[in-house]
């Protein structure tokens, strides 16, 4: 069963490269994804139908995997060492962080990179406060994290909506709400490379640490008695975790909910064990999202905000989960 | 929505006329079924003409290989935006869609329009800038 689940974004991703507003054929598709390899194959395709595969459609569902796997795996590791089942990695703040990083430089008219680094940058600085400001405080320092987060989160949605109201409304208001929805629509190779190798450490250092959630899902006292240091162990974790979605959020803008339905489905399926659960959430996450940005990317000539799609599709199905899960987390 | 018009107006057929809402988030796949024959970029929301010319992705597009990406002129206001000047950007659409039809240019009607209606002095130099002729 979790092997299934591993491979199922894989699977997903080679199903879905035939799918696209421009029509192109399956044994077309196969034909273009070989011919870096075989340079001879792809001959008499339409050189817009190679590019539209190997430059559009490829980076896309890989970064919308890598995504989904990503916010699977920092959910799991954030519900378990949080020790509740409703938070997910934005609740120290990174993706408000990230929102206010975007607004202010497309307000100031920089350009697609600078919007990705600066979101990335606010990201980290909303979670280092976050971090820092509950360090003020002595007692039970996890319930003043979670409080800090959900503050300092609402000091920078508080700014981002100060940007939009003095943004100008025909010009940095639209470019600010669209990236607040979240879309891949931007995404290509030279835009990836961040994405592709902090994803994929954090993904392996975060499964590597899966055996380490279940001690520290069991309390600090027990953790300690069974020679892990709880403290350690979560700062390194809420550091990878933080690092991954402030990346994520920065190409892709603010996508909510995958980070906190996804842990619950995949307890659903393999119980709350995560040396079973991190793998499971990983997969169910990079397929979860794969399927989302399928919909967003093909039913309409207009792109459908990923952030809207997620919202509708995962708040029911969250509701479902919580019905009927007997597990519990 | 607005733009839609203007290029009618400027005798040009809108590629997302039918799209639904007003600024609308389009992928390169859909903009590739287009395929249109001019790219019209506006002057603000951080867009320019290199983004597209010089990206490697855009290249499959008919407009990118014959160099018809056009960045909208703006000079009170931007000239595709609901206001006095999107008349000039009628003007400067369809002379830049149609050169052989059209019997005036972008340039003296925009010395006209705003010596006229705008009371403002407009500079040969500005001119020059905006009303580009390739």
């Amino acid at each position: 069963m979790v092997v299934l689940i591993i491979v199922l974004p894989i699977i997903l991703f080679l199903l879905s490269l035939p799918l696209g507003r421009y029509q192109i054929t399956t044994i077309d598709v196969v034909r273009i994804i070989l011919s870096p390899v075989f340079p001879d194959i792809a001959d008499g395709i339409p050189l817009i139908a190679q590019q539209l595969v190997l430059q559009v459609r490829v980076p896309r569902i890989l970064a919308a995997l890598l995504i989904g796997a990503s916010y699977g795996a920092t959910g799991t590791a954030f519900q378990a060492i949080f020790k509740n089942p409703l938070v997910d990695s934005n609740i120290l703040g990174v993706t408000s962080g990230a929102g206010f990083g975007a607004a202010i430089a497309i307000l100031l008219m920089a350009g697609t990179w600078q919007v990705q680094i600066s979101a990335f940058v606010f990201g980290l600085l909303a979670v280092s406060l976050s971090f820092f400001g509950s360090r003020l405080y002595k007692a039970t320092p996890l319930l003043v994290l979670t409080l800090m987060g959900i503050l300092v989160g609402s000091l920078f949605n508080s700014l981002t909506s100060l940007l939009k109201y003095v943004a100008d409304p025909l010009d940095a208001l639209p470019a600010i709400t669209f990236w607040l929805l979240g879309s891949l629509t931007n995404v290509t190779w030279n835009r990836m490379l961040a994405l592709i190798i902090i994803t994929l450490v954090g993904l392996v250092l975060l499964w590597l640490v899966r055996w380490r959630l279940n001690i520290l899902s069991l309390g600090d006292q027990e953790a300690k008695s069974l020679g892990v240091d709880p403290v350690q162990v979560k700062i390194m974790i809420i550091f990878i975790a933080t690092l991954m979605t402030a990346v994520v959020v920065s190409i892709s803008g603010v996508i909510g909910w995958v980070g906190l339905v996804i842990p619950h489905a995949g307890r659903m399926i393999v119980g709350p064990d995560h040396k079973r659960l991190m793998p499971v959430s990983i997969g169910l996450g990079g397929a979860f999202m794969i399927l989302i940005d399928n919909v967003s990317r093909t039913l309409l000539p207009g792109e459908i905000p990923l952030g809207v799609l997620t919202g509708l599709i995962g708040v029911p199905m969250l509701i479902i989960l919580l019905r009927r899960s007997k597990t519990g987390w | 929505m607005y733009q839609t018009d203007i290029i009618e107006a400027a005798g040009g057929i809108s590629v997302s006329a039918d799209l639904i809402g007003f600024w609308n988030d389009v992928n390169l796949e859909q903009i590739a079924i287009w395929d249109p024959d001019v790219i019209i970029v506006p002057p603000y929301g951080g867009a320019s003409v290199e983004a597209i010319t010089e990206s490697s992705e855009w290249q499959i597009l008919s407009a990118v290989q014959e160099g018809r990406v056009y960045r909208m002129p703006r000079l009170v206001a931007p000239w595709d935006t609901p206001g006095p000047d999107s008349v000039m950007g009628i003007v400067w659409l369809a002379e830049k869609l149609n050169p052989d039809i059209v019997s005036f240019s972008c340039g003296t009607e925009a010395v006209y329009f705003y010596n006229t209606f705008l009371n403002y002095a407009i500079t040969g130099e500005e001119v020059a800038t905006i009303c580009v002729v390739d």
